[in-house]
C-alpha cells in the first residue's frame, strides 16, 4: 500500500503550530511525503514526551521514504526479473532513444532512465523521468507495466 | 499446538511451469487463497501426493499460481509426479508433511533403483 | 554477445565493467554462472582425461544394437549437423525435446502448413497479439518487451496502448495475464479444445462457450495479427493439432493471422530445420527404417526399452523427462555430452565436459521465429561441442 499524506497527519500532533513553517499539520505531511520538509522540522514532536508513541510510528512509516529515490521511486530487486518491460514503455526513453530502448532493444543512449544489470533494474539518471523537478507529472507507465509490482511509488 | 490442516488433506491443480531459472529448489507456489483456505503458510512444508508418489515441498505464495492449487517449477520434483496425458497440469492432494523437503537425491535415488 | 539462455537468442546483451547489461535474470544467471557446477570427463563414474571419454563413448554407441542421439537443442547447428551423422552412421534413432515439446508446431511452420512471420515482422506489424498457453514472463522474459507487445514498430508506431490488441488466454491469471488491461482482454480456459472450436463459430458469427468475437472484431481491423503457442496450448489440445491449424487456415480467409511457437530451449528450432533439411522430419526418426514415428520418440523408446544406448547432448531427461519414462534410463547405457554437471551427467557411463555454446563456443543457432543468429562468444574454447561429436564420430 503506498503511503498517503492522511496516514502521516493522522501522527501528527494536528495542533496547526506553524513552528515547521507550514500553515498546517496537513501541509507539513504533503511536504513531507514530497521530501520537502523533515521529520525534524516538526519540534513539538521531538520536545514534548506526549509524542513518544507517534513519533517511534512515524519514523517507522517513514523509512521507505530514505530508500526512495527523488521521485518517490521504489524498486523492488527481488521481485525483478529483469523484462525490460519498463525501460521499453518509458516515455521518455521512447523519445530519446526511438531506436534503442522505443524499439526494445537495451538502452543505446548514454543517459537512460533505466537499464538493466545483471539482471536486475537499476535506476541510471533520475533526473530525466517526468516525475521529476518542479513541472513534474505523476507518471505511472514503468509501474502499470511491471506484472510484478517490482516497481512501486511512494505517493501511489 | 495441533493445527487442524495437520489432519487434512486438500485437491488441488497442480501447474508445472518455468518458475526461474532455478531447478534444484524442492518449493511449491500456492495460491494465496488456496493456502488459507487449506490453513497452510508461507514456509510449511507439504506433501504433493500423486497416486503413489509424494514429494516435500517447501511452500512459498503467489498470486499467479491457479485458484485452486499451485506451481511446482520444472524440476525433477515435478517431473517426478508428472505423466505426458498430465504433464503441464494435474490434479494431487497435498497435505501437511511430517518431515523435511524433499531432495533431489532422494528422488535421484528413486529413479535410478527402478531397473 | 549473443544469450543462448532461451530461443529469444537476445543479441543486445553487452558487458561492461564486469557488469552484464541488458539481459534478463535468467540470461545473466546463465552468463554469470557458466563456470559453476561443470561437468567432469569421466567413465564409470572415475576421472579421465578428454580423449579416453570420448574413446569410451564410440566404444559403448559402436557396439550397441539400438542406440540413439538425444538431446541437441542448446547446442549449435554445426554440432546438431555432425550428430546427425553419427546418427546416420549407427543406423539409429534421433530425437530431441521437441517430441514433447512444441515440434507439432515447428513441423506445421516448416511444412508450411500454417502462415508463420518473424519477431521483427511481428514487432513492426502485429496488432492483435494473442499467448495462447504461454507466460513469457518467467519462460522467455523479454519476449514483449523486446520483440511483440511494447516495442515501438515500423507500421505500429504509437505504442502499445495504441497500437496493439493484447489477448493472454491461460488456465490462470499468470504474470503476462494481468499486464492484459486496457486494449486487451484475458480468457482463463479450461478447456482449449472448446476454445478452439468458439473461435472457429465466432468466424461464422455464431456464439457459443466462450466469448471470442471481440477479438475476432479487433483481428478484421488489421491486416496482421499473430498468435504465439506454448506448451499449455499443445497439451490443453490433446491431440486435436489439426482442429487449432484449421482455426488458423479459417482466420486466414478473413484476416491474416499468423501463428509462432513460443517456448523451448535455445537452439530446439535449430535442431528441427537441421534434421527436417536432411530427412524431411522435425524428430523421432529412425535412420534404420529411414521414417519418423511416434514410436521413435525418446521417452516412447524409452518405456518399450527399445534402446540400449542412448548418446545424451546438451539435455537433462533424468529432470525433465517424467518419471514413469525417466527410470527406464537405468536399463539404458548412457553418454552424456554437456557443459554442467546435470543429474543425467551425473548417473551416466560416459560423461564428457563440453564448452558452453555462445558463451565458450561460437556457431550459429535459430531463433525461435527461423532467423538465423551467429553466436558472439566471449572466450574460447578447444573442446566444443563439434571438436568432441567430430571426434566421436572419427571413431566409430
Amino acid at each position: 500500500m503506498p503511503l498517503t499524506p492522511m496516514d502521516i497527519y493522522k501522527l501528527l500532533p494536528k495542533t496547526n503550530c506553524k513552528k515547521c513553517g507550514e500553515q498546517t499539520c496537513m501541509s507539513f505531511a504533503f511536504k513531507l511525503l514530497n521530501r520537502e520538509k523533515k521529520l525534524e522540522d516538526c519540534r513539538p514532536l521531538f520536545e514534548e514526551k506526549k509524542y513518544e508513541v507517534q513519533l517511534k510510528k512515524l519514523k517507522e512509516i517513514l523509512k521507505p521514504l530514505e530508500k526512495a529515490t527523488e521521485t518517490g521511486l521504489i524498486v523492488n530487486s527481488d521481485k525483478c526479473n529483469g523484462c525490460g518491460n519498463c525501460i521499453v514503455v518509458c516515455p521518455v526513453h521512447v523519445e530519446k532513444d526511438p531506436q534503442g530502448a522505443g524499439s526494445g532493444r537495451g538502452p543505446t543512449i548514454s543517459d537512460p532512465i533505466y537499464r538493466i544489470e545483471n539482471g536486475k533494474l537499476v535506476i541510471k539518471n533520475m533526473h530525466a523521468c517526468r516525475r521529476y523537478g518542479k513541472s513534474r507529472i505523476l507518471c505511472v507507465v514503468c509501474r502499470e507495466n511491471c506484472p510484478t509490482d517490482a516497481i512501486s511509488f511512494l505517493e501511489g | 499446538m495441533l493445527r487442524i490442516a495437520r489432519l487434512l488433506k486438500f485437491e488441488a491443480l497442480i501447474i508445472v511451469a518455468r518458475h526461474s531459472a532455478e531447478q534444484k529448489e524442492a518449493v511449491i507456489y500456492l495460491n494465496p487463497e488456496f493456502a488459507k483456505r487449506s490453513g497452510i503458510k508461507e514456509g510449511d512444508i507439504v506433501s504433493v501426493v500423486k497416486g503413489d508418489r509424494r514429494v516435500n515441498l517447501k511452500v512459498k505464495l503467489l498470486d499467479t499460481a491457479p485458484e485452486d492449487g499451485g506451481i511446482i517449477p520444472n524440476s525433477i520434483f515435478a517431473s517426478y509426479l508428472s505423466d505426458f496425458q498430465n504433464f503441464k497440469s494435474f490434479r494431487a492432494y497435498i497435505e501437511i508433511a511430517e518431515g523435511g523437503e524433499s531432495k533431489v537425491e532422494d528422488i535421484l535415488k528413486i529413479v535410478m533403483d527402478k531397473k | 554477445m549473443i544469450c543462448t539462455a532461451c530461443s529469444c537468442l537476445c543479441d543486445d546483451i553487452e558487458l561492461e565493467d564486469g557488469k552484464i547489461l541488458n539481459a534478463c535474470e535468467r540470461g545473466y544467471k546463465h552468463i554469470s554462472e557458466y563456470r559453476q557446477n561443470r561437468a567432469k570427463n569421466s567413465v564409470n563414474g572415475k576421472e579421465v582425461d578428454l580423449d579416453k571419454a570420448i574413446e569410451a563413448a564410440a566404444e559403448i554407441l559402436k557396439s550397441a544394437s539400438s542406440p540413439v542421439i538425444y538431446g541437441m537443442d542448446t547446442i549449435t547447428v554445426e554440432a546438431q549437423k555432425l550428430a546427425i551423422k553419427i546418427a546416420e552412421k549407427l543406423g539409429g534413432y534421433i530425437d530431441d525435446n521437441s517430441s514433447f515439446c512444441l515440434g507439432e508446431f515447428v513441423e506445421a511452420i516448416l511444412k508450411k502448413e500454417v502462415p508463420s512471420a518473424t519477431l521483427d515482422q511481428v514487432r513492426d506489424y502485429a496488432y492483435v497479439i494473442i499467448y495462447w498457453g504461454t507466460n513469457v514472463y518467467r519462460s522467455l522474459p523479454r519476449h514483449m518487451s523486446k520483440y511483440t507487445y511494447y516495442p515501438r514498430g515500423a507500421k505500429r508506431n504509437r505504442g502499445y496502448d495504441e497500437d496493439r490488441f493484447l489477448v493472454v488466454i491461460d488456465i490462470r491469471k499468470s504474470e503476462i495475464a494481468k499486464l492484459a488491461k486496457k486494449n486487451a482482454k484475458f480468457i482463463k480456459v479450461e478447456n482449449d479444445v472448446e476454445l478452439v472450436e468458439s473461435f472457429l463459430k465466432a468466424v461464422e458469427g455464431k456464439a457459443s462457450k466462450y466469448d471470442v468475437g471481440g477479438v475476432i472484431r479487433e483481428m478484421k481491423r488489421a491486416d496482421f495479427n499473430v498468435v504465439f503457442g506454448g506448451l499449455g496450448l499443445k497439451y490443453g489440445l490433446k491431440g486435436n493439432y489439426g482442429l487449432f491449424f484449421e482455426f488458423i487456415r479459417k482466420m486466414n480467409e478473413i484476416t491474416p493471422l499468423y501463428f509462432l511457437p513460443s517456448g523451448f530451449h535455445s537452439n530446439m528450432r535449430g535442431f528441427n530445420e537441421t534434421l527436417f533439411e536432411i530427412v524431411g522430419a522435425v524428430n523421432k526418426f529412425s535412420f534404420s527404417e529411414k521414417k519418423s514415428d511416434k514410436a521413435f520418440e525418446f521417452s516412447e523408446l524409452l518405456r518399450r526399452n527399445a534402446i540400449d544406448a542412448a548418446l545424451i547432448i546438451g539435455t537433462d531427461p533424468v529432470s525433465s523427462l517424467p518419471y514413469d519414462v525417466s527410470r527406464n534410463l537405468m536399463a539404458v547405457k548412457k553418454i552424456t555430452i554437456d557443459p554442467k554437471n546435470t543429474l543425467t551427467a551425473s548417473i551416466s557411463e560416459v560423461s564428457i565436459r563440453s564448452a558452453l555454446s555462445g558463451i565458450e563456443s561460437g556457431g550459429e543457432m535459430v531463433r525461435s521465429d527461423g532467423v538465423r543468429q551467429k553466436l558472439r562468444p566471449i572466450e574460447k574454447t578447444e573442446y566444443d561441442d563439434v571438436y568432441i561429436l567430430k571426434k566421436i564420430l572419427e571413431g566409430l
